[in-house]
């Protein structure tokens, strides 16, 4: 857990390679410890060093802007293990419909229109199931990060990976 | 609800990196320490991500996803967002509500099923109407629990006002009777005063007549001096009582400066010597320089004439001495 909330330190502040210096913050963590220093939060502490280091980045390092498109393009010639769009679709079918049939409903709704009328939308599904709004919307990412999971397990085990 | 909303949108402005320094280390010592809170954060992720699928992101916050969000994972997001919306879009409207949604046992509310969806569901595709049906029915049921809890408050009201009646009215009898007996009291009282005041003014009068009496018996008595001796002649003046006739009674203030007894037995007699009033145990009053004794004797009992008064001096109780002879005459006008 304290893995993952140090790698959006750094994912959300748009440091690239974030992994690598997920690590870093780690190592400085347990050298402070290892020097002697009692760290009381260490969840607080190691989110400290991680900021610490995206300033050190920021200042090393300028970002050009490059759209996800083209990102998308660009990875799939560097990271030859990128997953073809439709091996994406299959497993995205697979897992939608592994879904319950309310979780199913339920995230289908949820991303219904669009600007003014998707709030709409979801105004009325929360009444129809009866939840406060953000309610409603925790419902949602979490189905969401299921259905996600389960297309990542897809992808590890398809046979049809580009190479 | 205002304040999650606040929060959602401060979330996803954190992302596209549009907080200042103080605003994003403070979001990331609140929101990276408290499970909810950093729930809250991968929500605004999805909600980035499908903004920026859909083109609903401005140019600006565009240009500022594409440059934070490099991390492959979010570019696999961005994929399956992709993917979700395209299906979202290829289901016709009607059928992307698949399944009638059953409430689920977490859910706080009960969503129930049959004629209340069909009342309030979405109307895509369904009379317009029957939203403003369902506001009026709504809006009926209201009106009528209203006026079911008005009608119980007048009910309740209006009982208690009648109690309220009930209880002025038996006091305004009590009030009544109490006026009545006070009024009865204040006539007693009345009488009672009446009667005190001429109670009063009998006294008055009785003690008037008292002192008029008094006025009267004190203008009809006179005095005068008696001296030891002889009576004097009708040219004598000396020992001469002269009684008028409105007087009722003549005091002989006899002198008896020559004796030295505590007490007088004073006897008037007339010219044959016969008694006509005895004055018993008289003591002497100083005046004058002297000693004098008085006898009262009643003016109709003496007639014009010579008369004596014998004194005789107390000596011991019983006994007596002869002391003195006062004579004089009466003359009467």
């Amino acid at each position: 857990m304290a893995r993952q909330r140090v790698l959006r330190v750094f994912e959300w502040n748009g440091i690239k390679g974030a992994d690598d210096y997920v690590d870093e913050t780690f190592d400085r963590t347990v050298r402070k410890i290892d020097e002697g220093n009692t760290i009381d939060n260490l969840l607080a502490y190691l989110i400290g060093v991680a900021r610490l280091i995206v300033k050190e980045v920021y200042k090393e390092r300028s970002r050009a802007p490059v759209s996800l498109d083209d990102v998308s393009v660009v990875s799939r010639h560097e990271d030859p293990e990128l997953i073809e769009p439709d091996q994406r679709e299959l497993c995205f079918d697979r897992c939608l419909n592994e879904l319950t049939k309310d979780n199913h409903s339920l995230i289908l709704e949820y991303y219904e229109g669009t600007g003014s009328e998707k709030i709409r939308c979801r105004d009325r599904l929360a009444d129809k199931l009866g939840l406060p709004l953000n309610a409603l919307r925790i419902r949602a990412h979490r189905i969401r990060k299921s259905l996600e999971s389960c297309i990542a397990k897809c992808l590890e085990v398809s046979p049809a990976r580009n190479k | 609800m205002s304040q999650q909303l606040d929060q959602h949108e401060m979330a996803i402005r954190y992302l596209l990196g549009d907080l200042s320094e103080e605003d994003q280390t403070q979001l990331e010592e609140q929101f990276f320490l408290d499970e909810r809170k950093f729930e809250e954060l991968e929500i605004a992720e999805d909600e980035l991500i499908d903004r920026y699928v859909r083109g609903e992101l401005s140019i600006k916050d565009r240009k500022s996803f594409e440059q934070r969000m490099l991390s492959r994972r979010i570019v696999e997001r961005v994929d399956v967002a992709r993917i979700l919306a395209k299906k979202i879009a290829s289901l016709p409207q009607t059928q992307a509500i698949v399944e009638p949604v059953q409430p689920l046992p977490a859910v706080t509310a009960d969503a129930s099923g049959g004629w209340w969806r069909n009342l309030f569901g979405p109307t895509r595709g369904m009379s317009s109407l029957r939203p403003l049906f369902a506001a009026s029915l709504m809006l009926l049921i209201m009106t009528s629990v209203a006026l079911v809890f008005i009608w119980i408050k007048w009910r309740d009201d209006t009982s208690r006002l009648v109690q309220q009646q009930g209880q002025q009215e038996e006091l305004g009898r009590q009030i009544a009777e109490q006026r009545a007996k006070y009024g009865e009291l204040e006539g007693s009282l009345e009488k009672l005063r009446q009667e005190r005041e001429e109670q009063e003014k009998r006294e008055a009068r009785y003690l008037e007549q008292i002192e008029e009496l008094q006025r009267q018996t004190q203008s009809l008595a006179l005095s005068f001096i008696l001296f030891p001796g002889s009576v004097r002649g009708p040219s004598d003046s000396k020992n001469k009582v002269v009684i008028q006739g409105s007087v009722s009674i003549i005091n002989l203030d006899l002198d008896v400066g020559a004796g030295d007894y505590s007490r007088y037995d004073a006897y008037v007699q007339d010219s044959e010597t016969n008694t006509i009033s005895k004055h018993p145990g008289l003591k002497p009053v100083p005046r004058r320089g002297g000693k004098y004794i008085r006898c009262a004797v009643a003016a109709k009992r003496l007639r014009p004439g010579v008369y004596n008064v014998h004194v005789e001096g107390v000596t011991t109780p019983g006994h007596t001495q002869n002391f003195e002879d006062y004579q004089f005459q009466v003359v009467s006008r």
